[in-house]
């Protein structure tokens, strides 16, 4: 095994052997499969009273993603405490003493825990789709798996999810404090957004659909195109570019700082 | 085995000097204790050379290699910094797991090692509930995981019992004879000077003794006279012309070597030179040690 194998494979067993693993990903299961089953119901029970222009908006993979909005905080939790507790306990020492060339130890970090949050996401839009589009069959058109754009814009949700891992990831060695981290997660995800949309249309149209959290649910996770958003395959890449920018400040920073 | 070289290691914290151009060599085949009360510079050394910190100046090295550029560092360096830099949730076998995961350990390694540092019976419980005295036992079982030839050890016997503390002290002895390089910490020198064949003694990140401890205890016993006098810059100059050594010297009290109260006595009255006390020192280590911390006004006895 190469060394970076290796260094895998340890941050593998680290992030089994802590419980706060668990309940973080646990979490982020049933709140996201029952959000998306409320949102389903309500949605749908709705569809009838809906005006022309929002039936012909309506795209029930969408709705039926919803979930999408509790589970990316639990997953940018998850990508936090992936370094802070490090931070916190001081195994960063430790883990920094067994690997000094630290970049490669934040690399390992993002293959484990963003290809946890790969799996978990994929596993969690699937689930979501499946159990929701039989909900909204009731009461309003739904999709199917088959249909153009559908099986992305599903896929597409759960590498959402990964990408906001990464994201938080980089954050949160920037920050190296659970509650600083944290909050700027959800600042960056929540906050910014609700912000943005409270200024003129005009920039709003501009800047909101660079926001993440846009780009997830207008972008990635749509098949009806919403207007003033960037299409699936630009919003992934800029996302990407995102995560990408981000693990390499937190590697430069990780790399330059003194580990006391 | 290789040596730990220190040279010229200098590290500063806005107007403080941690380190001040500090240069020793930690040898094979022996325990060095490092010596100086709290806040001298001790750990942040040791953080320097596991790279954990980087130098404003000089260079600390492992066999003549910078600690980033070891492969598998932890089989050639193993270091106990802090008993909690351990992550509270998580079981002492999966730290150790993880630890020789990425070292290419094998996993029964680990299992030998829990069971080294009498830790095999909790190695599945949560480190959230170990004592001080079985985290700094798991701390040593992260040093010793990787068999390395080169150990360094932070105030290793801090919230050990008796037992614990007899325990550690052979065990440093016997990797220190088996021929790896051992450097013990500590604020206190009763606690390293029986395991400690060799001394390195820091004050505010600079070096004061780097002797053999029979030297130093040697040093310390060998006649050194305090003299109390009004008129210290006399006194100085009478003892240096005599051939002795100003030791020490803190406002009116000096600590004279190398010259019997004696002679000093006979001295100081011939020169008509008015003294308040002439103490032969017994030092005591803690004394000593005390002595060679406090501010020196030369280099003292030991170089």
């Amino acid at each position: 095994m190469t060394s970076f194998n290796r260094g895998i494979a340890a941050e593998w067993i680290k992030l089994r052997s802590l419980r706060s693993s668990w309940w973080t990903l646990g979490a982020m299961v049933v709140a996201s499969i029952g959000l998306a089953t409320l949102v389903s119901a309500t949605n749908a029970h709705g569809y009838s009273g809906f005006s022309a222009a929002d039936k012909a908006s309506w795209d029930p993979t969408n709705v039926s993603l919803s979930g999408t909005v509790f589970g990316q905080l639990a997953i940018a939790v998850f990508g936090v405490l992936a370094i802070t507790g490090e931070f916190a306990s001081g195994t960063i020492r430790t883990s920094i003493a067994a690997t000094p060339r630290r970049r490669r130890l934040l690399a390992a970090k993002a293959v484990v825990y963003g290809g946890v949050a790969l799996v978990i996401g994929e596993v969690l839009s699937l689930a979501a789709f499946f159990i929701g589009q039989p909900i909204i069959a009731r009461h309003a058109p739904h999709a199917s798996f088959g249909e153009p754009g559908v099986a992305r814009a599903v896929l597409f949700a759960g590498v959402y999810l990964a990408l906001i891992c990464l994201i938080s990831l980089g954050l949160a060695t920037l920050v190296r404090h659970t509650a600083g981290a944290i909050t700027a997660v959800v600042a960056l995800l929540l906050v910014v957004p609700a912000i943005t949309s409270a200024l003129p249309s005009s920039f709003q149209h501009s800047v909101g659909k660079f926001m993440p959290e846009l780009i997830g649910g207008n972008s990635m996770g749509a098949v009806v195109p919403e207007p003033h958003s960037l299409t699936p395959l630009v919003g992934a890449a800029v996302l990407c570019l995102y995560a990408v920018v981000m693990l390499a400040a937190a590697g430069w920073a990780l790399a330059r700082r003194d580990v006391v | 085995m290789e040596s730990i070289d220190i040279n010229g290691l200098t590290r500063t914290y806005g107007d403080t000097r941690a380190v001040d151009n500090l240069t020793f060599t930690v040898m094979p085949g022996r325990v060095t204790g490092f010596l100086g009360p709290n806040g001298a510079g001790k750990s942040t050394t040791m953080r320097l050379v596991l790279g954990l910190e980087r130098p404003d100046g000089g260079t600390a090295t492992i066999g003549g290699k910078q600690y980033a550029d070891l492969t598998d560092p932890l089989r050639q360096v193993g270091a106990l910094l802090e008993a909690r830099a351990l992550h509270p949730g998580r079981s002492a076998r999966n730290h150790l797991r993880y630890l020789a995961t990425t070292q290419g350990i094998s996993m029964s390694r680990v299992d030998e090692l829990l069971e080294l540092v009498g830790l095999a019976d909790v190695a599945d419980k949560r480190i959230k509930g170990f004592s001080l005295g079985m985290g700094q036992r798991l701390g040593v079982a992260v040093a010793l995981l990787g068999d390395p030839g080169v150990l360094m050890l932070d105030e290793p016997v801090n919230g050990l019992d008796v037992e614990g503390v007899r325990w550690i002290r052979d065990l440093l002895r016997g990797l220190a004879d088996e021929g790896r390089t051992v450097l013990l910490s500590s604020h206190l020198l009763s606690e390293v000077a029986v395991t400690a064949d060799h001394l390195v003694v820091i004050r505010d990140g600079k070096l004061i003794a780097d002797c053999s401890t029979s030297e130093l205890l040697d040093g310390g016993s060998s006649g050194a006279v305090l003299v109390v006098t009004p008129e210290p810059a006399r006194l100085e100059e009478i003892v240096v012309t005599a051939g002795g050594r100003v030791l020490a010297q803190r406002g009116y009290s000096v600590t004279v070597g190398d010259l019997p109260a004696t002679r000093i006595g006979e001295l100081t009255a011939r020169a008509q030179l008015v003294l308040h006390e002439l103490t032969p020192q017994r030092a005591s280590l803690e004394d000593m040690f005390v002595e060679l911390t406090a501010e020196l006004t030369t280099t003292g006895s030991a170089s």
